[in-house]
């Protein structure tokens, strides 16, 4: 079976283009599995947790995502985010005092302030998640 | 003619000031090389930020309404045109570039004045800030020290603001005037307008995308895609603004210091030639002095 191409960039760099078997996607609206020969889609991503299993073998990857978009076509998954990490980069530590930080704005923050700091939230706690991942 | 002590002052002084724009340039060819490599690393972004629009644009084009793309006319139930206009400015934050700050100065000067007093300037950087808060120009207000430490969350907190600004109607367009990269030796003063976005420039082409058209899915909605998509598209745009202005100022930089370096190198060469001269001077004056004095005795 022929596989999945996912290419990850960011605004800074283009951080993976790897063969591989399966991507799971976090959609807007849930959690996305794509396997080789997937519809044509776009759809827009959450923060949260962008895995995949490389066709090489070895263990399933994990990488934080920040809010983005996604387009599948012809067993290509194109993922554009504003932040990506893999689970081995990100310094769980500091991770979750970033998100204790963020999560203690967001308490304060007033209901309008709070729309634009949810993102960023949601971006902290994927870190915190993947890096537990690692 | 000036005394050899001070001709050799003169000549150390040059030389300094020679070191000092030859470290000035070496710095700013490092920093351009930063600066082009970010350029170069938003490309595939940019490409794949295209693509996506694009294929929305077949769907999506007719039925799109979105506040950032709806320009203020006044008529029906759209915002009415406040007259404003917001105007971007992007200086550096340091001189010693050459024209670099001048061009864009003048430049945000004739389009002020073209606007008639409708325009706002909001500053990035020190020196655009300096010489419009000087001038007495009207602001929205000015960011100092934004190229020290550039990065996207700047870029997103400006598009935030400013597309919040638009989308409350306090404007009616917003444009940026920055210096474009074109080569390490030419920059180009650029006017561009950043919102109301374009159709045209995020839907792209819409017969030519229609052609390439293809049945996607679309999660939520092709409207919530782009509801999620403007705004970032908006971000994107003003943060290569940003990049093409720090690569350009660095360019700038470093021709004006290449220069500087040349003329400084010329201006040895002249003093060192006269001070040579003087000095052969002052020795054949002496001699001469000797020989007559010794010509004096035997006589």
């Amino acid at each position: 079976m022929a596989g999945l191409n996912l290419i990850l960039v960011t605004h800074a760099e283009k951080l993976l283009e790897i063969e591989c078997s399966d991507v799971g996607l976090p959609g807007r609206k849930g959690d996305m599995g794509i396997l080789p020969g997937h519809a044509a889609l776009i759809s827009t991503l959450r923060p949260g947790e962008l895995s995949y299993q490389p066709a090489d073998g070895g263990a399933r990857r994990f990488v934080a995502v920040a809010p983005g978009f996604c387009e599948v076509a012809d067993d290509t998954v194109t993922v554009l985010t504003e932040t990506a990490e893999p689970a081995e980069d990100i310094d769980a530590a500091a991770a979750t005092t970033e998100r204790d930080e963020l999560a203690a704005e967001y308490a304060r923050a007033s209901f309008e302030d709070q729309a634009g700091l949810k993102d960023r939230v949601d971006t902290a706690q994927a870190r915190v998640d993947v890096a537990s991942r690692a | 003619m000036a005394s050899l002590i001070d001709l050799r002052r003169r000549i150390r002084t040059v030389k300094n000031t020679q070191q000092i724009t030859k470290a000035m340039k070496m710095v700013a060819a490092a920093k351009l090389r930063r600066a082009q490599d970010q350029i170069l690393a938003t490309r595939p972004y940019a490409l794949e930020l295209r693509k996506v629009t694009e294929h929305l644009a077949a769907v999506a084009a007719g039925e799109v309404e979105h506040p950032l793309l709806t320009p203020h006319e006044g008529e029906g139930d759209d915002k009415a045109a406040s007259g404003k206009t917001l105007v971007l400015v992007v200086t550096g934050d340091k001189g010693l570039c050459g024209a670099f700050n001048a061009h864009v100065q003048r430049r945000t000067e004739q389009e002020m004045a073209a606007l008639n007093g409708g325009g706002e300037i909001l500053a990035l950087g020190n020196r655009g800030a300096d010489f419009f808060t000087h001038r007495g120009a009207p602001m929205r207000g000015a960011r100092r020290g934004v190229f020290k430490d550039l990065s996207y969350a700047t870029a997103q907190e400006l598009a935030a603001e400013i597309s919040k600004a638009y989308a409350d109607g306090e404007y009616d367009a917003v444009y940026a005037v920055y210096n474009e990269f074109i080569s390490v030796l030419s920059q180009r003063v650029s006017w561009e307008r950043l919102l109301p976005i374009a159709r045209e420039d995020v839907l792209g082409d819409e017969d030519a995308s229609a052609n390439g058209h293809r049945d996607y899915l679309y999660e939520p909605s092709e409207a919530e895609i782009l509801n999620e998509l403007l705004p970032r598209f908006v971000t994107f745009q003003i943060y290569r603004v940003l990049l093409e202005s720090q690569a350009a100022e660095h360019a700038a930089r470093m021709t004006a210091m290449d220069s500087a370096t040349k003329n400084a190198g010329e201006l040895i060469d002249t003093l060192t030639l006269q001070y040579n001269r003087s000095r052969q001077a002052e020795i054949t004056t002496e001699l001469i002095e000797v020989v007559s004095g010794a010509n004096a005795l035997e006589g």
